[in-house]
Formats: C-alpha cells, structure tokens, sequence
C-alpha cells in the first residue's frame, strides 16, 4: 500500500522506491552525550539543546526549515489571477484554465452523460406510469373475512397444561411478511403436547435440540446469578458460548458472580472474565465474559412431540404469556414444512420474567430449539427491576417420517 | 526516530534506535493533549507555543537522544479523496487536472492548503488512472517544522494516523490480510474506515453511529468500493442483526479510547475475520505504556507509531 509523506513537496509525488533513503542514518543514535531533561512544560532554548551537529546535517536542518517556504515556490500552476498581473500572463493564465476544462470534456465522457440522461428520462417515465396504474387501475384483491366464530379471545390467564384444538384465527400467530402462509399439514397432527411415546423427531435432530435446551439453562444461570441493581450492556449465547458486558456496583459483586458462575463443575468454563473499573456512570465495575458451555451428554436421546406451524406459535406465544413477557409472534423463514427452518421471537421483559421464559422453552420438548440469545437493555431504561428486550433465535424441526 | 501520533485528545509515541546493527524500540508511551488537537486549534495564538513544550518535554525524557522525527495527525486535519484521469496525458497536464479538482472542492481554501496527489496502483484492465489527492491547512505544517527546529528535532515524516496504521498492519500481517481487508478505527466521536484491495488503498470513510440503530456516512474518498456495505455490515453487528463482515476477507479494528463500550463489546465477539491486534507481540519495546493495560485491546491503540516507527525498520526485522 502507498506510503504517504506530507512533509515533502506539494503536487504529484512519485512512487516510493524502497532503500531510497539511507533508514540507518536515522535511527542510529548520537554520539554525544544524552540531554538533560528539562522542566516539564518549559520549552528547551536552542543554544542548551542543539544537539552537535556536522556541517552536513547542519545543511539538512536548513533544508528542511525552508521546506515549506520551497514548497509554496513550487506550488502548481492554476491560482487565483492576481491583479497586478500583467494582460499577457491573465491570457496566458486563461488559457490554461480553458485547456483544463477541455481535457475534462471529452467526446467519451459526453456520450455517457447523454446516455445516462436517456436512462433518467425513462425510469422518470416508467415510475410515472406504474404510479398511475397503481392510483387509478389497479383493483385490490378481495380481503378474506374470517368467520367470527372462528375467532377466539387472547387468553388473559394462564393456559391449562393443554393447548385448545381447532385452528387458531391467523393474526394470533403470524403478522410479519417473513412469515409466510401457513401450508396444511399433509397428515393429522396431534392437538395437545404431552410427552409422546416416541420421538415425533429424527434422532439426530433431538440431539441438537438437547443441546439447545442445554444452553438455554446455562443462560438461565447467568441470569439468576446477576446481582441486582446492575447495567446489562448484552448477553448473547451462540455457538455454545455465552458473552456479556455488566456493570456491577463493587468488585465484590463481580467476584461474587465468576465464583457464581464456575461454581457448578463440568457445566460453564471460563475463556475470559474481566473485572475493570471504569470512570464512567454508576455502575461503574465492568464485568466482560466469555464462558464455554461444556456439551451435555446426548446418548440418551429424549422423545420430543412434533407441532406443525400453527401449533409451535401458539405454544410459544402462551409461553410468552404465561412468563407474564411481552412477545411478537414467532416468524419462520420458509413455509416447506419439510425442510429445517429457523424461527425467531422477540420481545421484551423484566429479568426475572425473561429468566422463566427460557426455562419454560428449555422444558418445552417439541420441535422448536432455540440455539441463540440475545438480551439488551433498552434505551431508555424504565424504573423498578431491569428490563430486557430479546431475541431468540431457533430451529424449527421437521417431523420424523 | 522519533515517531509521533496526534489524535484528538493525546500523543502517542515512540522511539526506534539502532546500534550495532540491531533495531530496537526503546520506548513506548502517551501524554494527554492541553488542547483539543483540530483543525480550530490553529486559530490559537497560544498553540505554536503549547507544541513546542510537549517536543520538548518529550525530547526531555527520551532514553537516547534522537534529532529526527516523524509525525501522523488524526483524519480531521486533511482532505482526502480519490481522483481519476484519462489516460495518455502527461506528468503536468495530470497534475494540472487533479488541481483543478481538488480547487473546485476546496474553493477558496485552495490557496491556505498544502496538497498531494499519489498514485494508485491500477490494473491494467482500467480505463483511467487512480490518484489519492490529500490537502491539509500549510499553517499546521509550517507549526511542526518550525517548533520541532529548536527543540533540535527534524521532520522525516508527516503521515495520516489510519494509513500508518494500515502500514502497520501490512507489515505484521502479510499475507494474511487477505484481497480485500480495512482497518478500522473506532473513535471517540466518530469513526474511521481504510480499505484495501490487492495491496493497494482503495477507499477512506468517516461515519457516525448516531443512535441506537442507525449509522451516518460523513465522509467517502470514492463512491466505489465496498466501504458503505461494511459499514452498514458493522451497524448490524451493533444492534445484533447480524453478526459477520462478509463484504471483506479481514476487518482490523482499533481504539484509540479503550474505555469505549463498543470497543469493548466487539473484544468479546469471536467473529473468524475480525481482529484486534497487539503491534508488540513479536517485537517488545524496550519501556511500554501500560497505563490501560497490557492486553491487545489496549497495545492497540499504538498501532499507527508502530506504522510509523516500521517505515524505518529493516523489512527482516519482523517478518
């Protein structure tokens, strides 16, 4: 990459070539006797601090005290036309100016321009158009009215351990464009989770979702163990790794956490654990920490119970509920029940409603993993317990065939 | 040599000598700033004088008596911007063309500013020829050379903090920066991007991120260049939409504030093509500041003297 030096001649500077100067020269050290240190903040005369100097560096220093004075002189050749110039050089100076713009009008840059004035002109046409047809002929699609006894209240308790049958009314669960439709399911789908009596989920996918839960309950750790009175910067756990930025009131605090945190062996292990003060606002401890979640055993695979799209967003959304967290329904990035699809939730809470939140997910056992978290503190905090506001982010399974 | 960082608030430098043959830092440190250091400043009387005493309190404490110099000032201060131009015309014409330029941006600063143009490597596939074009106020170097002449010191070298820093890089990474790579300062008001495409600048930006979800690109040397998709790349690493910087093979980042929450945030991201790095790790300066730790979070923050100090090292001092 270039090299810049802007204490050299103004204009166009040439490439720098290597060992064109003499590096040695510079940086060897004078022979004579170190300087005695001056008074801080007085400014050193140059009879006591002159270092001895040969006749060449002394030329040097010369050089170089009139480098800008020299620079000035070389300066190029377009500037302001001054008034005592004589008429010869204003037509001179003119001249030049008008070569300049000359060289910038080229033939090639001119058809561009026109080229691309064309283009203008028609997407100003085209956009014209459409506006029109889109004011004036476009005829809205009927809207689809749903029947009102299909719909149901939002429930306001918490619902019994089983989820109501029959379809749910489609503004419950979906009101994101990245959601799309939800398609039939090709066969009959159970209407309430209980544990099945076998897995409704491929082996393999069962372990990840173990894996997932495993890290939502480690989450869950980090969460209660947290002090109270403190400023949550993130919390963020992806690729079984948890991190987060805290401000705690004193360092016992933060020594109280790590202890907290390791005290369980065999579950979180610590990459990095930072207690810094910092002269910011209260809370002033910065805890920073990485910690490793250690897999959990998954030869052992448990039974999870398939729901199709209708059913997982209706659980989750009344697990929201029931955690007493504000949620938006859940969107899921591609229709194909079929494949692997991720599936993301967000809303806010207060910590302890957040904590609960996870537990339930990570006691859920369907077909819904959630393998990253995010917590952040809103922007402007409101008073009493902190608050949260989240996403999750998971994989929805595909039923076992 | 002497090498010095202005940034807004502090001094950074450092001192590379050699003896026998053998380089060796011999110094590493920081001083704050009395006054703001931006382009303001010079409309001080008082400032000739305030950096005079700051050389000299330097030069006062330097274990080895040095008399050369070398400076970088933070990105406030200069123009930067690239330019391109037809080819087939000569070394004047080009010139003339890239004064033009630049004096139809600057107007009637043109006069009061000290201006470079340098060229850029192209590929031979290009149509024009790419020039960088940089200008600051000839006031700010006429100050430093002629507070630096009785303090007994000469300026070798007058840089940009963010191209010594990307210098820097160059030399400690090598090869393993990648095609395309920047580096990126996170600032205390603003911050700065320098990208790097096959080995030569491609683009400079300044941008702000003024709130908690957006961002702001203030200044951009070219419209060309992915510099607008990174920085949009690094908003969504902000508020967590997205955690990667795909748009580029590595992003270097530093602080010259290492209290900066963002900063510190970005630490503990383990993202495979974002690093902080420390500039010391193979070459240990002889007394190091460690006033803000010793971590390269904090070693970081002297990335643009180690760019400066390598521009007098021997290539195989390092590599």
């Amino acid at each position: 990459m270039i090299r810049l030096n802007l204490a050299t001649k103004p204009g166009l500077q040439r490439p720098e070539k290597k060992g064109a100067e003499n590096v040695a020269e510079l940086i060897t050290p004078q022979t004579t006797a170190p300087a005695q240190p001056a008074p801080p903040g007085e400014a050193i005369s140059s009879t006591q601090e002159m270092p001895k100097i040969d006749d060449e560096l002394f030329a040097a220093v010369e050089k170089n005290l009139e480098m800008l004075e020299q620079a000035e002189e070389e300066e190029f050749i377009p500037r302001h036309i001054s008034v005592a110039q004589t008429p010869e050089e204003k037509a001179e100076e003119e001249k030049k100016e008008q070569q300049i713009e000359t060289l910038l009008k080229r033939p090639t840059r001119r058809k561009i321009f026109t080229a691309l004035r064309y283009i203008i002109i028609l997407a100003v046409l085209g956009g014209g158009g459409y506006f029109v047809y889109w004011k004036f002929f476009n005829v809205p699609a009927p809207k689809i009215v749903i029947p009102s006894e299909m719909e149901e209240p939002v429930p306001t308790s918490p619902p019994s351990d089983s989820i109501p049958t029959g379809l749910v009314p489609e503004q419950s669960f979906v009101s994101s464009e990245s959601a799309p439709p939800v398609a039939e399911q090709p066969q009959a789908v159970p209407q309430v989770i209980s544990q099945p009596t076998t897995s409704q989920i491929d082996d393999n996918y069962a372990r990840q979702i173990m894996m997932s839960e495993n890290a939502l309950l480690q989450v869950v750790q980090v969460l209660t163990n947290l002090p109270r009175g403190i400023r949550l910067q993130y919390l963020k756990c992806k690729d079984q790794k948890i991190s987060f930025i805290i401000y705690v009131n004193t360092n016992d605090e933060a020594v109280r956490l790590k202890s907290a945190l390791t005290a369980v062996p065999g579950q979180l292990s610590p990459e990095i654990f930072y207690i810094e003060q910092v002269a910011t606002q209260t809370p002033n401890i910065q805890v920073m920490a990485i910690f490793k979640i250690r897999p959990p055993d998954v030869t052992q695979v448990k039974r999870y119970q398939y729901l199709n799209d209708v059913q997982l967003t209706q659980t989750l959304w009344s697990t929201g509920r029931r955690s007493q967290i504000n949620q938006k329904p859940l969107l899921i990035s591609d229709p194909d029940v079929l494949k692997i699809r991720r599936g993301e939730l967000s809303g806010n809470g207060t910590l302890t409603a957040c904590t609960n939140l996870l537990r339930s997910y990570a006691q859920n056992s369907i077909n819904y993993g959630i393998d990253q978290v995010m917590f952040q503190a809103p922007a402007n905090l409101p008073p009493g317990e902190l608050a949260l506001n989240f996403t999750f982010s998971g994989i929805i399974y595909p039923q076992k065939i | 040599m002497l090498a010095v960082s202005l940034s807004e608030n502090f001094m950074r430098y450092g001192q590379l000598v050699m003896v026998d043959n053998s380089t060796t830092i011999e110094l590493i440190s920081k001083k704050p700033l009395p006054f703001k250091f931006e382009p303001q400043i010079l409309l001080n009387p008082e400032f000739p004088q305030l950096f005079e005493q700051l050389i000299s309190s330097i030069r006062a404490t330097l274990p080895v008596p040095d008399r050369f110099i070398a400076f970088s000032a933070c990105s406030s201060w200069f123009n930067i911007t690239n330019n391109k131009v037809d080819f087939g015309l000569d070394d004047e014409q080009v010139q003339q063309v890239l004064d033009w330029n630049e004096k139809q941006r600057l107007g009637e600063n043109f006069d009061k500013k000290f201006i470079q143009h340098y060229p850029l490597k192209v590929d031979e596939s290009a149509a024009q020829r790419n020039f960088l074009t940089l200008s600051y106020y000839k006031e700010l170097g006429r100050i430093i050379h002629k507070t630096c002449q009785p303090v007994g010191f000469t300026v070798k070298v007058f840089d940009i903090n963010i191209f010594a820093a990307a210098n820097a890089l160059e030399r400690l990474q090598g090869q393993k920066t990648g095609q395309k790579w920047g580096v990126w300062r996170i600032g205390e008001s603003s911050n700065i991007l320098l990208l790097v495409e096959n080995g030569e600048f491609k683009q400079y930006l300044e941008f702000d991120l003024p709130d908690a979800t957006n961002y702001a690109i203030n200044v951009m040397s070219s419209p060309e260049g992915e510099g607008e998709k990174v920085v949009a790349q690094i908003n969504d690493l902000r508020t967590f939409k997205s955690d990667q910087i795909n748009a580029l093979d590595n992003l270097y980042f530093f602080s010259q504030d290492p209290d900066s929450e963002f900063f510190n945030m970005l630490l503990t991201y383990d993202l495979d093509n974002m690093h902080v790095l420390d500039p010391f790790a193979d070459i240990k300066p002889i007394d190091l500041y460690t006033g803000d730790g010793d971590g390269p979070g904090a070693m970081c923050q002297f990335l643009d003297v180690m760019g400066l100090l390598m521009r007098f090292m021997p290539e195989a001092h390092h590599d």
